[in-house]
């Protein structure tokens, strides 16, 4: 897709077998991954492959927005902060000005008190360093509601 | 039970392993990526690193290219490359490789170029021995599959 010679990129891929390898449920959630990196995006969309969740991917927050725009909903956005187009920031700012009210929960590779301010101030529910694990990913989900069994 | 070679490799691996992880090459999200591999995606570990060493000569490149000349550098751009390359090295468990970045993004942050670039020559130093060492591991892994016909769990003490 171009626009205004830029090109973005979405990446749908949905965890078609869960745990015991059944289709999943009506009542899957969703997640949006919003993550520019390749191998941050392999390592989580592995991580939810055993979890009862639909992953959805953009390769930056302008194209997060626009599959928010274009009227995508999702049960949870996991945002990156450091992106090209778009950062996470002003990504979460946008979804939030759109009167989105998903949860969103930032991920950078800093701990910085500076950087948590800005994405809850952006609109963000919570702040999670990087590198995502299983065991953080759960708990994100526990907190939000999202039953992955 | 497995051969004699298969045993001698796992053996091997582990000697390795132990030592990355001895030498703070690597921490703990290598050992959960590797807990993400299995018969369902046997190769998940060597897919992820794969496209990790893939991403990170380019940034190492454009890393290389930004502190060619002194005049031009431009410090913000360094930044961009750097959390990129942290992001990556971190899921991977890239632990030295994270650490010397998080140097090098204060050299930048600071505008020293000479400090950028002793920062920058570690940095390229560690990623090589990184990707020998992995490759190392691969090899002996690839091996002991073929001898045994069993894939690698890590033994780490």
């Amino acid at each position: 897709m171009a626009l205004g010679g830029a090109r973005f990129r979405y990446i749908i891929s949905s965890n078609t077998l869960g745990r015991f390898g059944l289709a999943m449920g009506e009542g899957a959630k969703r997640i949006l991954l919003v993550e520019d990196t390749e191998v941050n995006r392999v390592v989580v969309r592995r991580l939810v492959r055993e979890l009862n969740v639909s992953l959805e991917e953009a390769e930056n927050g302008q194209a997060a927005v626009d599959l928010i725009r274009g009227g995508r909903t999702y049960d949870l956005i996991l945002m990156d902060k450091e992106m090209p187009v778009v950062d996470g920031h002003e990504a979460t700012r946008q979804i939030r000005s759109l009167g989105v009210t998903t949860p969103i929960v930032a991920l950078s590779g800093d701990s910085l008190e500076s950087d948590r301010d800005l994405f809850l101030q952006a609109g963000a529910d919570e702040f999670q360093p990087k590198p995502l694990t299983r065991d953080k990913l759960i708990n994100i989900f526990s907190r939000y509601g999202l039953d992955y069994d | 039970m497995l051969g004699l070679d298969a045993a001698r490799l796992e053996a091997d691996m582990n000697r390795l392993m132990a030592q990355l992880f001895h030498q703070g090459v690597l921490d703990e999200q290598f050992m959960q990526l590797q807990q993400l591999q299995d018969d369902s995606s046997p190769n998940f570990v060597l897919e992820v690193i794969s496209i990790y060493f893939r991403e990170s000569e380019k940034m190492l490149t454009n890393l290389r290219h930004q502190l060619a000349d002194k005049e031009v550098t431009d410090y913000t751009k360094i930044g961009v490359h750097l959390n990129h390359l942290m992001g990556s090295s971190s899921s991977i468990g890239a632990n030295r490789i994270t650490t010397v970045c998080i140097a090098l993004r204060a050299a930048s942050e600071q505008c020293s170029w000479a400090r950028c670039l002793r920062c920058l020559e570690v940095l390229e130093h560690e990623y090589c021995y990184l990707k020998a060492r992995l490759h190392e591991l691969f090899q002996m892994e690839q091996q002991r599959v073929i001898a045994a016909g069993v894939r690698y769990r890590p033994q780490l003490a």
